[in-house]
């Protein structure tokens, strides 16, 4: 185990040294061919990515090893239990808690990966709410996940802490197209469906407008997955992209400045383009409309959405949300779309239920001002 | 019902300085009760055990047949209280303080307390906050006779009052009473005034009743008899009731014996013990207030012999006051 | 009996309760300010979708904390009349104490009612000045309603810490920050030596949370107040 360790521990720092040495040693392109040398590095970096993980995974590996050591020479007691495939380590006095705040994110995340949780690495989370006597010893860990906030912070900001680390395993063996898609950890929460909602009613996006009004073509256009992919022209009409614009606010580039001020002051619709032209368009529902959507396709697959969902990582984003879902593009969207709309939260929400504790309420405090220290035969 | 009140070995200890013991006290149905004692004796806090508005450590409250405070509603509908200082809500004119209160009082009798108003010379308009002190004082009268009660509470209404709101005020409260029978408890410590028109007189100090009677009784059956070697121990078989007893003050030797039902001869019960009487004196109210209010407590009440003087506000809270009273009026 | 407690009450408080009569009238009217008019191509009525919602983001603080001081200042005004007296007054009427608070209370209830009113339609007519853009609706009758229950509810908390003495609403304050003051401490301590299942908690979390969340008596606050939604 010892030479394990004494293999694996300089492991990293060499990887990356020659990582950042070999584009150097791979000459000067030629000026004249400057398109087929980058390729060329950039195949070659690409090579090296799967060594540099691998590279990784040791020096991992060694570290958890030295955590292990270092805590077995110390005889620090810990506790360790399981939430779904993760092992969560922590103080025995944070045991309770850690497993609380646990459980109740795996529960949270099972139904986006039912019937897939083998595919899930086996991580280990550390879990601190804070420094206790012992936390210098565990402090030196870097490789586990740690899931730790001072003590100030209260247990729902280690709720939310757990959730985005756990999250984080999911999305790891998730592809990276579809990450850079969603932006983020795919989302089923209803409070959030609603912020898409108004998304859906108050975005100015001809695709979004379309999607509201039930054209699903529109919508597959308005999170970005469009046939003809990115298309300002196609999701904005020329008010709104004036609208974009005026929204960016005048730039400070003489040129441009002419430019901007012909879109959105002239409101000549050629300028608008011409201003946009040099910027990749921006997908008119943003990152949380399409986390939603990842969410929904996970959720709405049932067992195994999670593996299919991976199995199809060389298709199109489209295709991969699809062969998760289980569903044709249509019903997927269709449903996310009726979700999205359902979850609009009305001002009547809880008012129903309210008059009933309201009135306990008011009766209480009656009884407490008939029972006031002024009234003292009462 | 023949008490319009009745307490009960009454206590209450609202502080460490002070406290109710045991107060026994009864008013009988239809009498005027003066409620006399110093400053600070406890005639308040007695008044306002009798509202409701404080609650005792022990002992029973009737009022006009009523328990107080299981009854204390249906009491209070037939009392009127009038309280040491105006209660009512200062942002009202008088009309709407006389709207409020008679809605509350099932025997509020609206005419009689406009024609009160009238009497009054009470601008319905105007503020209760803006009235003077003697308009204050008739308005609070007149909301307490307007109810038509069956029994008075009056805490010292004419304390601060002029002459003529005074004369007013009383004239309006013996008025009512000679109309409708009612029962008054009237708690002053202007001995004068009480007794003008008082059938019944209690004396408080210190909260405990000294004395309680008639006030015919009062007023002539009172006696200072002045004891040379006055037996330490009086045994049960005293032929008058000792109200009190307290060293002399100087003028003489021996001690001061304020005793009720003494008639000529009685003399023989002190010689037989060795004692003499040196005089005997007839007292007034006051005097007779006076003197037990010195047997109640020896060593605070002290100075010249007499009364009156000392009972103006400030002697109950300053005990060092002297009582330079005339002397008593002589018994032949 | 109650109709001259109304009339006292609303003479004892009328002053203070006008301007939020008038605030809460106009404070919709306030809240789509610069929204009024009407969409007319579909871009316009996205536009104008989203400056609505923005413009409601906006003023959304201000309807919650309305309901709250206004709750408050009528509660605390209700019983000026009564300290200024002792309360003998009070204490000395022919009705029983439940009877005597039950009337005050309903009579500052009723009296609530007026700047609710004001918010309502204040509200009606801030929302029916607007085309409404698709997608969206008004809620003004929801809104005005959890104002009405937001109102009471402070309203009525304060008006039983306001009917007590001075020191008696010291003593509820001291021991409130006494308790969370242990609170912070004494969880901890506990949790070290006794209890590890109290690592973790706060009880200032917790009473947030229980007065927040429902039953909690200011669960009405936490709710949707957007005049204009999805």
């Amino acid at each position: 185990m010892s030479s394990l360790i004494g293999c694996a521990g300089p492991a990293v720092p060499l990887l990356l040294l020659s990582f950042g040495l070999l584009v150097p040693f791979r000459g000067i392109p030629a000026q004249e061919e400057p398109d087929s040398t980058l390729t060329t590095i950039r195949v070659e970096l690409d090579s090296l990515i799967p060594l540099m993980r691998a590279g990784k995974k040791e020096a991992d590996r060694a570290e958890w090893l030295m955590r292990k050591r270092a805590m077995d020479e110390t005889q620090l007691p810990v506790d360790t239990f399981f939430a779904g495939p993760f092992r969560v380590i922590s103080l025995p006095e944070q045991r309770i808690l850690a497993e609380e705040v646990f459980t109740a994110t795996w529960e949270e995340l099972r139904p986006l990966v039912d019937g897939s949780e083998e595919l899930l690495e086996a991580w280990t989370f550390l879990f601190h709410h804070y420094w206790s006597r012992d936390g210098m010893v565990l402090e030196g860990d870097t490789l586990l996940r740690r899931v730790s906030l001072p003590k100030r912070y209260p247990r729902s900001s280690l709720e939310r802490s757990a959730t985005q680390v756990v999250g984080n395993v999911l999305m790891r063996g998730m592809p990276q197209d579809l990450l850079d898609w969603s932006g983020g950890q795919p989302r089923v929460e209803s409070r959030r469906l609603a912020w898409v909602a108004r998304e859906l009613v108050s975005t100015p996006s001809q695709a979004v407008r379309g999607c509201f009004h039930g054209d699903l073509d529109w919508c597959v256009e308005a999170v970005g997955l469009g046939p003809e992919g990115a298309n300002w022209e196609r999701w904005y009409t020329p008010a709104e992209l004036r609208l974009y614009v005026r929204s960016m606010g005048s730039p400070l580039l003489d040129q441009l400045e002419v430019i901007w001020e012909q879109c959105v002051l002239a409101e000549a619709d050629e300028a608008c383009f011409e201003y946009l032209r040099d910027r990749d368009p921006v997908i008119p529902l943003s990152v949380e409309a399409r986390a939603s959507l990842l969410g929904h396709a996970l959720w709405t697959g049932g067992p195994g959405a999670l593996g299919r969902l991976r199995g199809a990582a060389r298709e199109p984003l489209l295709d991969q949300l699809t062969a998760a879902s289980g569903m044709p593009p249509d019903s997927l969207l269709a449903s996310w779309r009726t979700s999205v709309l359902e979850a609009r939260t009305s001002a009547w929400a809880g008012l129903v239920r309210s008059p009933l504790s309201f009135l306990l309420w008011i009766v209480f405090f009656g009884a407490l001002a008939v029972r006031s220290t002024r009234w003292r035969l009462g | 019902m023949t008490n319009a009140i009745e307490i009960r070995g009454l206590r209450w200890q609202p502080s460490n300085s002070f406290a109710i013991r045991e107060l026994d006290l009864t008013v009988p149905a239809g009498s005027i009760y003066g409620f006399l004692g110093p400053n600070g004796s406890g005639k308040t806090s007695t008044i306002r055990l009798l509202m409701g508005m404080a609650k005792p450590a022990g002992g029973e409250i009737t009022i006009l047949g009523g328990r107080i405070p299981a009854d204390l509603p249906g009491a209070l509908a037939r009392t009127g209280y009038v309280p040491e200082r105006p209660h009512v809500y200062f942002g009202l004119t008088v009309a709407e303080a006389m709207r409020l209160h008679g809605a509350f009082y099932p025997r509020w009798d609206g005419h009689w307390a406009e024609k009160m108003r009238d009497f009054f010379r009470l601008d319905p308009d105007q503020r209760v906050g803006k009235l003077s002190k003697g308009q204050l004082g008739k308005l609070v009268i007149l909301l307490a006779l307007a109810q038509r009660p069956e029994l008075l509470i009056l805490d010292e209404p004419t304390d601060g009052l002029d002459p003529v709101v005074r004369r007013d005020v009383l004239t309006a409260i013996l008025d009512y009473v000679s109309e409708t029978g009612a029962s008054v408890f009237i708690s002053s410590h202007l001995v004068h005034e009480l007794e003008r028109f008082c059938d019944w007189v209690g004396i408080l100090d210190d909260g405990r009743l000294l004395a309680e009677m008639p006030m015919e009784a009062f007023k002539n059956e009172i006696k200072r008899v002045r004891v040379v070697d006055a037996p330490a121990d009086t045994g049960p078989d005293l032929p008058f009731q000792l109200l009190g007893r307290h060293p002399s003050d100087g003028l003489g030797a021996g001690e001061v014996w304020i005793v009720r039902g003494w008639e000529d001869g009685m003399s023989t019960f002190f010689t037989q013990g060795g004692a003499a009487v040196r005089d005997v004196v007839h007292l007034d109210l006051e005097e007779g207030f006076v003197e037990l209010l010195r047997a109640s407590r020896p060593g605070v009440w002290g100075g010249i012999n007499g009364t009156g003087l000392g009972l103006h506000k400030g002697v109950g809270e300053d005990p060092h006051v002297p009582d330079p009273a005339p002397a008593g009026e002589g018994e032949g | 009996m109650f109709r001259q407690m109304l009339f006292v009450h609303w003479k004892g408080v009328r002053f203070g309760l006008i301007p939020f009569i008038l605030t809460a009238f106009g404070l919709p009217l306030l809240a789509v300010q610069g929204v009024t008019a009407g969409p007319g191509s579909p871009e316009a009525s996205t536009i104008q979708a989203a400056r609505l919602l923005g413009q409601m983001q906006q003023w959304l603080p201000l309807f919650p904390l309305l309901a709250t001081v206004t709750g408050v200042t009528l509660a605390l005004s209700s019983w000026a009349w009564d300290h200024r007296a002792n309360h003998v007054y009070a204490l000395t009427l022919p009705v029983a104490r439940w009877e005597y608070v039950g009337m005050k209370m309903a009579a500052g209830a009723l009296l609530l009612l007026l700047p609710v009113a004001a918010f309502w339609i204040g509200g009606l007519l801030a929302t029916s000045a607007l085309e409404i853009p698709e997608g969206l609706r008004a809620y003004p009758t929801a809104v005005a309603f959890r104002f009405l229950l937001s109102a009471l509810t402070l309203y009525a908390l304060l008006f039983s810490l306001a009917a007590g003495t001075l020191r008696t609403a010291m003593w509820i304050l001291g021991g409130f920050v006494s308790l969370a003051v242990l609170g912070g401490v004494l969880p901890e301590f506990l949790a070290e030596s006794f209890f590890p299942a109290l690592e973790g908690w706060s009880f200032l979390d917790w009473f947030v949370d229980a007065i927040l969340e429902w039953p909690g008596p200011f669960e009405v606050l936490t709710g949707s107040w957007m005049l204009v939604d999805v």
